[in-house]
């Protein structure tokens, strides 16, 4: 069964991911990724979209507003799932949407940089949760 | 020298013609044929028109029929691998003229033309997420309208326990008018404002012209006197206060004792003392001095003269005092002026 903070997040961001696919060389920004991660294995990018090399991992990563939508329970499953649950959620488009199937290869190919990357992303999100949670407060 | 040196015939030219050739065709000699234009074939009745109804009208305006119009125009639908044309460099700028706005267009479609989801990927995306929605993991996600109550709840009223309801107080707007902060009424500015040129109000004007002028936070006790206690108690007003030990009767003041005996100044000590005091003083006569009337000038004010050179003021002695021979010889001797003792 797959996480379920994950299944939603990917239901609510691929109809996004789809559209920044058919806008955008999919193949050839996986490609720049992969040279990024060759080349800085142990470098942890900034998820901005005006790096070209990480451009797709902003688009797959960075969404502030869904992590503010969680509640502290959601923040909590959020922070201590992994890549292998995002790829299974993922798993459910593949067949029908190729470009998708791509971005599974990617990610399994590279776990071990995108679980240490998005850890440190994690952190920094959570940080902004909590500074706008309480300025609500 | 090359390697191959060998198997090449040195200083011998091949000069006869290889017959077996074909003679190098120019485009000049070919036989003229009807022009077969692009336009025609993407018409209605052209080989071209089932691939033409695919085209988005759009992409067709802007760059299919201007390329269409350009490949005519230069003859490329006849020739359209081997074009004189071009190899003329005055020509190539008119091409170059020509096919810029082709490009422009191509770009300007390309730039403007964004991709979107077909319906059927949205239904699908919509199915999905729809049967993900159906799980009971609603605790995990905050509710829209939950968020908006916790949003207007978490902006109470900023209440100070002695300044009542105050404004939110922003540090990062930079500076802050505090007088509009703890007085935003501006009645306490009033009231100062009041106090500083004496203004009175007046209701309080009323109260002073009746003679009511009170303090409101003054208690409103009156004290009963002795005398009304005394009545009301039914006994004599004499027997209350002679029974008070703290009152004094007349009768009970015994004068006292005398004190002639006891000499408390010394007559002697005093007299020492004020002959002492007497004679270390400047004698009197050593501070009169004479002037003319045109030095001194008459303050009405004061009652006293003025010098008018060095500002000293002076009081006026009576003459008399000089004729009796009270002031000394040294005096009289300054005539024509006023005598002034300084002060």
């Amino acid at each position: 069964m797959a996480n379920p903070i994950w299944k939603k997040y990917v239901s609510l961001q691929m109809p996004i991911w789809l559209e920044w696919i058919s806008n955008n060389p999919l193949v050839a920004h996986i490609e720049m990724l992969q040279r990024f991660i060759l080349t800085h294995p142990y470098y942890i990018p900034n998820f901005k979209e005006d790096n070209q090399s990480t451009e797709i991992l902003a688009q797959i990563f960075n969404n502030q507003d869904f992590i503010n939508s969680l509640s502290p329970k959601g923040i909590d499953i959020w922070y201590h799932s992994n890549i292998n649950e995002l790829i299974d959620s993922l798993k459910i488009y593949k067949e029908k949407y190729p470009d998708i199937n791509l971005i599974i290869e990617l990610l399994i190919e590279y776990e071990w940089w995108f679980e240490r990357t998005y850890s440190e992303f994690k952190k920094n999100m959570l940080i902004k949760h909590q500074s706008i949670v309480g300025n609500v407060k | 020298m090359g390697e191959f040196d060998d198997i090449m015939e040195k200083g011998k030219q091949n000069t006869t013609p290889n017959e077996n050739r074909p003679p190098i065709s120019t485009s000049n000699n070919n036989k003229k044929e009807s022009p077969l234009s692009i336009l025609d074939l993407l018409g209605e009745s052209g080989a071209l028109s089932s691939f033409d109804d695919k085209i988005n009208p759009e992409m067709k305006s802007q760059v299919l029929i201007p390329l269409a119009n350009l490949l005519d125009k230069y003859g490329y639908s006849e020739t359209i691998t081997t074009s004189s044309t071009t190899s003329n460099a005055i020509n190539l700028v008119v091409l170059l003229n020509d096919v810029i706005p082709v490009i422009q267009g191509l770009s300007e479609y390309v730039a403007g033309q964004r991709n979107s989801l077909d319906k059927e990927d949205q239904q699908f995306l919509q199915e999905i997420m729809d049967a993900q929605e159906s799980g009971d993991f609603s605790d995990l996600f905050i509710d829209e309208t939950n968020l908006e109550d916790v949003s207007e709840e978490s902006t109470p009223k900023n209440i100070h326990p002695i300044l009542g309801e105050m404004p939110t107080i922003d540090l990062g707007d930079g500076k802050i008018n505090w007088m509009q902060v703890l007085d935003p009424d501006g009645t306490v500015a009033e009231e100062n404002r009041k106090k500083a040129m004496g203004i009175t109000d007046l209701e309080e004007l009323e109260l002073l012209s009746l003679g009511e002028k009170r303090y409101l936070d003054t208690p409103n006790i009156s004290l009963t006197s002795l005398e009304d206690l005394a009545i009301s108690a039914g006994i004599p007003l004499e027997d209350v206060t002679s029974s008070d030990s703290h009152i004094i009767q007349k009768e009970n003041i015994n004068p006292p004792a005398t004190i002639g005996g006891i000499d408390i100044i010394n007559e002697d000590l005093v007299t020492d003392m004020m002959e002492s005091v007497v004679f270390e003083s400047e004698p009197i006569e050593a501070s009169i001095e004479v002037f003319d009337d045109e030095e001194m000038e008459f303050v009405e004010e004061l009652d006293v003269y003025r010098n008018k050179k060095t500002g000293e003021i002076y009081e006026v002695i009576d003459d008399s005092l000089l004729t009796d021979g009270v002031l000394g010889e040294s005096a009289k001797g300054d005539e024509g002026g006023e005598s002034f003792e300084e002060e």
